[in-house]
């Protein structure tokens, strides 16, 4: 046992060298590759998303299908833009907080338009934002347009 | 950490321990002490450089820094080690 405490007190500073070494390549190794190296897209989402109705009033709520890919559970922050099709701009913008699980669903969603939305043709986009080892990944989609009647 | 983690823990240590004690009276016998330190050495070594690369491909998986620092010492202490003649 003496001999085993004299030898970590002679080479402590190499078993330190190694233990920082060590410490430094097992965390920043896979940092380094998740922030700049990694490409894998862990959340898909099937493009365009379908609305279920095409022709809508002002205050209805919109349905809409995700069909969706996940390799991951996580937490993802859904930020969705409803936009007038005729000038390409934001009319409303709704965010929303949602739990991801690994493997192939569908859902269901729904929107609520403005009461006092003008009519026109309208669809959704946004971006989907989650979080793999600390790191942001995002997954846009978009809808098909529908219609808005008074 | 939870009270089943801990008992987890000291559990494989002491598996660990009889199975390190078992393969060195009864199987490795006559292994020199060196060869065992190498041994020893290139294991601790492949099971670190193994935990590095399961984390890489899958990023649920985390290995604790203390974890790593503990390989990494054991590597440094078997790396410089000369037994006793």
């Amino acid at each position: 046992m003496s001999h085993i405490l004299v030898h970590i007190k002679t080479n402590f500073l190499t078993i330190l060298a190694f233990t920082v070494g060590a410490i430094l390549i097992g965390q920043g190794l896979p940092n380094l590759y998740y922030r700049y190296f990694d490409k894998t897209v862990y959340y898909k989402i099937e493009n365009p998303v379908y609305v279920e109705q095409f022709d809508y009033k002002p205050c209805d709520d919109v349905i809409f299908e995700i069909k969706r890919s996940s390799l991951i559970d996580a937490s993802a922050v859904y930020i969705t833009e409803l936009v007038l099709v005729y000038n390409n701009t934001e009319v409303k913008y709704y965010n929303d907080t949602v739990a991801i699980s690994v493997g192939d669903d569908t859902i269901h969603a729904k929107l609520p338009l403005p009461c006092n939305l003008e009519k026109g043709d309208y669809y959704l986009r946004g971006v989907v934002t989650y979080k793999v080892k600390g790191f942001d990944k995002t997954t846009p989609f978009y809808s098909t347009q529908f219609k808005v009647n008074n | 950490m939870n009270l089943a983690n801990v008992l987890i823990s000291i559990i494989s240590f002491c598996l660990g321990t009889i199975f390190g004690w078992f393969l060195k009276s009864f199987i490795l016998k006559d292994i020199k002490d060196n060869d065992a330190r190498i041994f020893v050495l290139v294991v601790v070594s492949i099971m670190w450089l193994a935990s590095v690369a399961t984390e890489l491909v899958n990023p649920s998986y985390k290995t604790s820094p203390f974890v790593h620092g503990l390989m990494g010492s054991i590597v440094g202490f078997f790396y410089t080690f000369k037994p006793k003649k």
